[in-house]
C-alpha cells in the first residue's frame, strides 16, 4: 500500500509542471545568472600594485629615504606600488591622464597629489602618514638615545605592513559560494510548496479528491506519510540536481565540505515540506493565499537571512537576535555559512540541531491539526 | 439491513441541515434520494460516510456503526462524489488503479479489476487520456469509474450526472442498473425526478432536512389526490361540452384555454376512456389527446406546496 502510494505521488509530482518549474528549474535558472552576475568576484579581491608617480628631485636626507623606501615597495611578487620616477610637471601630467592613482612629492612636509579618493588614494594617503611618523620617531630616538636607534628601526621593519591577505579558514573556498549557499538555503524552503500541497491534498474539507482520498479504508496518517515521502523524495533530487548543476555545470567548487552541504540540504528539504504542511493545515483559506502565505514567509525569512544583502543579516542579529534564532531561513543560512566560516563543526552541528528540531515541531503541529477524522462542514 | 439511519441530526449553527431523518436501505435496492438543491441529499450522504460530524442520530452500515476507522466497513463501499474528484496529472487508468489501489492490494486482481471498470464505464479508448482531455460526460464516467472499480457492496452515488449530455446520463444511468443487477446495493441522489424514477426502487422524497415521503414510486403517486392528466387540443369547446367532461366520475378539474383542455383526474380507472366517449357524445372536434400519469413533482408539490425545482 505504502509503495502503491508513494509511486503515483512521485508520478503526480513530476507532472505537476508548475510545482516542478518553481523548485527544480527556478533555482537552477537563478544559479545561472548567479554565475553570470558574480563570474569576477573572485578575480575582484586579488590585488594590484598601485600605480604611483614620484617626483625624483632629491635634495634632502630623508627625502632620498623616501624615495629608497618607494623603490622597496615597488619590487617583488607582492609589490605595493608600480613607481613611476619623474619630475614635478610630468607627476601632474600622468594625474591628469589618469595613468597613475597619485603622485609624492618629497619635500618638507612631503605632498601627496590625488585627482580623486578612493581605495588606492587611502592607501598612498595612509602609507605617507605611517613612513612620517616613522621617521620622526627615528629621528627622536637618535636625538635622546641613539644607543636604541637599531633596535627600532628593526621593530618598524617588522610592522610595515600595508597589505596582509589573512585567511579566515584554511578551507579551499572562495567568496562566490555564500551567494549559492544563500540559493541553496532559499531552494530548501521552496519545498513548503510540496508540504502544502500534501495537507491540501488530504482534508477532505478542502477539495473534492481530498474527500474522496479520506473514504478508503487507509488510515489518513498513512495516506499523508507516503504522500509526503514522495514530496520529500522530489523535493531533494530536485536540489541534488541543483547542486551538481552548480558545481559541474558552472564550476563552483565547495571544496570538501559537499557532504555537509549534502546533509543541510536533506534536513532543510525535510524543514521546507514540514513548513508549508503547517502554514496549509493552521490556514483555513483557498490555496492561493496559502501559497502566498508560504512565499511570503519563505522570501522574508530569506531576505532576514541576509541571501540578498548579506548586511541584513548582522544587522538582524544583532538589533532582534530573537528574530534571527526564530527565522528557519536564517537557521539554513547559518548552517551552510558555518560550513564556510569556521574550522571548527561546532556551529554546524548547532545549526542542524535547530533545523531539527524545527521540523519535528512543524511535523508534530501538523499532526495534531490534520488528524481530525471528521469535519463540521465540506 | 444495508443501512440503517436512526434520528440523525445535523446543524450548520442555527441552520438544520437534516432534521431527524430516519430510513433504512435494504440489500439489492436502488434508493433514491430526491429532493431540491439545499433539501440535505450531500450532507446526509457526508454524515454516511462520517465525513462530517453531526449532531444527533445513530448510522449503521452492514450492521455496524459507521465511524472513520471502520476500515472492514469501508472497504465494501465505493463512492461517486458530486464533484469530479480525480487528479489531473494521472490519466484515465493510473487515476481508477490509484483509488482502486486503495483498496485492493493484489496487484493480479486489480489489473483485471481496474480493466472491467474501465470497459464497465466505456473509457476504452481513452486510458491513457488525462482528465484534462476528457468531456464532461467522459469525465463523469472516469468519476464512477474511480468509485466502483473495486466492486464494493454498497455504491453511493451522489448527482452523478450533473451537467452531463443526454447520451453520456443514459449511459452512466444503465450503468447504474447494470451494477445493482451485478449484486450491488445503490443509494443514488439527484433533484432529477426523472432519473429517479427510472432507476430506483425505492424513493425517499427529501426538503429542507426532513423526510417528505418514502416508498416507491407508485405508492408515492398513490399517496397524492392527483390522477391522471388529460390533455385534449380542441378548437372553442362550448360551456356545455365543458361542463359534461367536468361532471364525469373523478375528474377534480378542468382547464380551458380555448384551444386546449387540461383534464385532471383523482385516480380511479377508465379515466381516459370516459373523456374519449364523452368528447365523442358531445359531438367535439378534436386533435391530438395524450394522458400523462403523476410523476413524483406532482407528489413534491402537492406535500410540500412547492415545485421539485423551485
Amino acid at each position: 500500500m505504502f509503495l502503491h502510494l508513494y509511486k503515483y505521488r512521485i508520478k503526480t509530482l513530476l507532472r505537476e509542471r508548475t510545482l516542478v518549474f518553481w523548485t527544480i528549474l527556478f533555482p537552477i535558472i537563478l544559479a545561472t545568472f548567479f554565475k553570470v552576475a558574480l563570474g569576477g568576484i573572485g578575480q575582484a579581491t586579488s590585488f594590484s600594485a598601485i600605480p604611483v608617480a614620484v617626483v625624483e628631485d632629491v635634495a634632502t636626507p630623508s627625502q632620498e629615504a623616501l624615495i629608497k623606501t618607494l623603490q622597496t615597495l615597488s619590487q617583488g611578487e607582492g609589490a605595493l606600488f608600480e613607481v613611476t620616477f619623474t619630475d614635478r610637471a610630468g607627476a601632474l601630467k600622468l594625474i591628469d591622464d589618469k595613468a597613475v592613482s597619485g603622485a609624492i612629492i618629497p619635500g618638507e612636509p612631503n605632498e601627496l597629489v590625488v585627482f580623486k579618493s578612493g581605495l588606492n588614494q587611502s592607501i598612498l594617503k595612509n602609507f605617507l602618514e605611517q613612513y612620517e611618523q616613522s621617521a620622526k620617531l627615528i629621528e627622536g630616538v637618535y636625538m635622546t638615545h641613539p644607543e636604541n636607534i637599531e633596535a627600532v628601526i628593526a621593530k618598524l621593519n617588522q610592522d610595515q605592513v600595508f597589505l596582509n591577505q589573512l585567511p579566515i579558514t584554511d578551507k579551499d573556498i572562495s567568496g562566490m559560494q555564500i551567494y549559492f549557499y544563500g540559493l541553496i538555503a532559499m531552494s530548501c524552503l521552496y519545498g513548503s510548496l510540496y508540504g502544502l500541497e500534501e495537507v491540501n491534498r488530504i482534508q477532505a474539507n478542502l477539495s473534492p479528491t481530498a474527500a474522496r482520498m479520506n473514504l478508503p479504508p487507509v488510515h489518513k496518517m498513512k495516506l499523508f506519510m507516503a504522500s509526503t515521502f514522495a514530496s520529500m523524495t522530489v523535493h531533494f533530487a530536485g536540489l541534488m540536481i541543483l547542486l551538481l548543476y552548480i558545481i559541474f555545470g558552472l564550476g563552483i567548487q565547495f571544496g570538501d565540505s559537499l557532504g555537509y552541504i549534502v546533509l543541510v540540504i536533506l534536513f532543510g528539504s525535510m524543514l521546507g515540506v514540514a513548513f508549508g504542511a503547517f502554514v496549509s493545515s493552521i490556514f483555513k483559506k483557498s490555496e492561493g493565499i496559502k501559497i502566498g502565505v508560504v512565499l511570503l514567509v519563505s522570501m522574508t525569512g530569506a531576505f532576514l537571512a541576509g541571501m540578498m544583502i548579506a548586511e541584513t543579516k548582522y544587522y538582524i542579529a544583532q538589533n532582534a537576535p530573537i528574530v534571527a534564532k526564530l527565522n528557519p531561513a536564517n537557521l539554513l543560512s547559518d548552517a551552510l555559512y558555518s560550513i564556510y566560516y569556521y574550522d571548527s563543526m561546532a556551529p554546524y552541528w548547532s545549526s542542524l540541531l535547530s533545523i531539527m528540531a524545527y521540523t519535528v515541531v512543524f511535523g508534530v503541529a501538523t499532526y495534531f491539526i490534520i488528524r481530525r477524522r471528521k469535519y463540521a462542514s465540506l | 439491513m444495508i443501512v440503517k439511519v436512526n434520528q440523525l441530526v445535523k446543524r450548520y449553527g442555527d441552520l438544520v441541515a437534516i432534521d431527524h431523518l430516519n430510513f433504512d436501505v435494504k440489500e439489492g435496492e436502488i434508493f433514491g434520494l430526491l429532493g431540491p438543491n439545499g433539501s440535505g441529499k450531500t450532507t446526509t450522504i457526508n454524515c454516511l460516510l462520517s465525513l462530517l460530524k453531526y449532531d444527533k442520530g445513530e448510522i449503521e452500515l452492514f450492521g455496524k456503526s459507521m465511524t472513520p476507522e471502520a476500515y472492514d466497513l469501508k472497504r465494501n463501499i465505493g463512492i461517486v462524489l458530486q464533484n469530479v474528484a480525480v487528479f489531473d496529472e494521472l490519466t484515465v487508468y493510473e487515476n481508477i488503479d490509484y483509488f482502486c489501489g486503495l483498496y485492493v492490494s493484489d496487484k493480479a486482481k486489480r489489473k483485471t479489476l481496474v480493466e472491467e471498470a474501465i470497459d464497465f464505464v466505456g473509457l476504452e479508448d481513452y486510458k491513457r487520456f488525462y482528465p484534462k482531455k476528457l468531456s464532461g460526460g467522459l469525465l463523469r464516467r472516469l468519476n464512477i469509474a474511480c468509485g466502483i472499480a473495486h466492486q464494493p457492496k454498497l455504491i453511493i452515488l451522489d448527482e452523478p450526472t450533473v451537467a452531463v449530455d443526454p447520451q453520456s446520463r443514459n449511459k452512466i444511468l444503465e450503468g447504474i442498473q447494470e451494477l445493482n443487477r451485478r449484486g450491488a446495493t445503490i443509494i443514488y441522489t439527484s433533484h432529477y425526478m426523472e432519473e429517479v424514477e427510472q432507476i430506483c426502487t425505492r424513493i425517499m422524497i427529501l426538503d429542507k432536512g426532513r423526510v417528505v415521503a418514502t416508498g416507491t414510486k407508485e405508492q408515492l403517486k398513490n399517496m397524492i389526490s392527483v390522477g391522471e392528466k388529460i390533455t385534449v387540443e380542441a378548437y372553442h369547446p362550448t360551456p356545455s361540452q365543458i361542463e359534461a367532461i367536468t361532471a364525469l366520475p373523478n375528474i377534480i378539474g378542468v382547464e380551458n384555454s380555448g384551444n386546449q383542455i387540461v383534464i385532471r383526474s383523482a385516480g380511479g380507472k377508465n379515466n381516459l376512456e370516459n373523456v374519449l366517449e364523452t368528447l365523442k357524445r358531445e359531438q367535439l372536434s378534436y386533435g391530438k389527446i395524450y394522458s400523462e400519469l403523476p410523476t413524483l413533482n406532482d407528489v413534491f408539490l402537492e406535500i410540500t406546496g412547492k415545485e421539485l425545482r423551485d
